[in-house]
């Protein structure tokens, strides 16, 4: 049942390692498709994984991940404009948190006899907004964060093991937090816009609507 | 419907009417000033809808909401920063009572405006987490702003029902409160330590360690 239940539609799972560069760049792309980064990031993952396996999630996940890990590194290297002061000791904190979820996903996903997947060479964070100031990064943060508490909430219910369930909750609140400080550094309330949280529609087929045209 | 989701649902309920009152409370009483009561006056509304949804849900589903109490025992806040640091472990703790019913919810139609109505304590708790730090009610590094890596049991992240219920239960029995502190948990479930992953305060401590290095060489 297995196969024809997960290639109906979805990822199988054979497929996912090869196209989880697609799907860092559908993150990237939902990322700069404005409006509410958490509502864009559940309907991308909502639509995404249907029918997909536990492992697919994890891998969908590290994916996530990575380019997160990826981004925060690269703001406190300097690869990107400064950020200094406050900001930068919780983006720098928060680099330090993304690495750790990337090495608990990769862990989770080859204790469960899955292949972890790796991050990409390069991402493209300029299609997002502006690296070249210290504002822009804050602002692509705060966008960063939203997507994945959005994509975290959308997959919560797709899992079937508890254990994952409850280890992607632990990182969905740490997710949040980030997103609410971001939105601080950005002049905005941090828990403000409450439909941002509360949003309207779980209905796949709406949701599959309404990400067309940023996945396409 | 399952008893067990809906004693869930009430136990959700208990802290919403728990966490409704306070602010509506706390507002009332104009004891914060500017920016934090604003963001008391729109948290309050948020508290106040997850109480009207859970209501609709519990009866939807043919049960009892609990009712909220008539009255609170709230501490007596001698200045803004208590009444702003009260606002931020409550929500702290709302947060882990959230993540720690979440397994217990898997399947139900409930699961994920579970997990949303979680992520929001998280933005209320994080916005008080820096209330504090720009009033210097905390003194400490803003990484107090995103206190760990992962929420677990021995970071207060996550919380089982008894352990909310005993941090909770001063405020809701009238008896003298003793402050609602951390308490230790058990870490020892999960995916994290069955993998061997640091804890979240060693990821953290090292973390501080490294930003404390770093200012000491700039």
């Amino acid at each position: 049942m297995g196969n024809m239940e997960t290639e109906r539609r979805g990822f199988s799972r054979r497929d996912f390692l090869k196209t989880s560069g697609a799907v860092a760049a559908g993150l990237v792309a939902v990322m700069a498709a404005g409006g509410s980064p958490i509502a864009n990031g559940r309907a991308y993952a909502m639509n995404l994984l249907q029918g997909a396996s536990d492992l697919d999630i994890l891998n969908f996940a590290l994916t996530l991940e990575h380019l997160e890990a990826t981004f925060y590194k690269w703001v406190v290297s300097g690869k990107y404009a400064r950020l200094s002061g406050d900001s930068l000791v919780v983006a720098t904190a928060v680099r330090d948190h993304e690495i750790a979820h990337v090495d608990f996903l990769t862990k989770a996903i080859k204790a469960a006899g899955g292949k972890p997947v790796g991050p990409l060479s390069n991402y493209k964070f300029e299609a997002v907004g502006d690296t070249s100031s210290a504002a822009g990064i804050l602002k692509i943060a705060e966008t960063l964060e939203g997507v994945g508490v959005g994509a975290y909430t959308g997959a919560a219910h797709l899992i079937k093991n508890a254990d994952y369930l409850f280890a992607a909750a632990q990182i969905e609140q740490v997710e949040a937090r980030h997103h609410g400080a971001f939105r601080w550094f950005n002049d905005i309330n941090p828990a403000g816009g409450y439909q941002d949280f509360l949003g309207p529609s779980y209905d796949v087929p709406t949701v599959k609507k309404q990400i067309a045209p940023i996945i396409s | 419907m399952s008893d067990k989701y809906l004693d869930v649902l009430n136990y959700a309920l208990t802290l919403e009417h728990l966490e409704d009152a306070l602010y509506h409370d706390i507002v009332k009483a104009g004891i914060l000033t500017g920016q934090a009561q604003a963001y008391a006056e729109e948290y309050a509304y948020h508290e106040h809808q997850h109480v009207v949804l859970l209501e609709k849900v519990i009866m939807d589903a043919g049960g009892t909401p609990v009712k909220r109490q008539p009255s609170y025992n709230w501490p007596k806040f001698k200045s803004e920063a208590e009444a702003i640091s009260f606002l931020r472990t409550v929500e702290d703790v709302g947060v882990s009572a959230y993540i720690g019913q979440v397994t217990n919810l898997q399947g139900s139609p409930y699961l994920t405006a579970a997990v949303q109505i979680h992520s929001v304590e998280a933005y209320h708790a994080t916005a008080w987490r820096l209330v504090e730090l720009k009033m210097g009610i905390e003194s400490e590094s803003y990484e107090y702003a995103v206190p760990f890596a992962f929420a677990t049991y021995d970071n207060g992240g996550v919380r089982t029902k008894e352990q909310v219920l005993k941090i909770v239960s001063p405020l809701l029995s009238g008896m003298p409160n003793t402050g609602a502190g951390g308490m230790a948990g058990d870490d020892s479930r999960g995916l994290l330590s069955a993998l061997g992953v640091g804890t979240a305060a060693a990821a953290v401590a090292l973390a501080t360690k490294k930003i404390t290095e770093r200012r000491q060489e700039s």
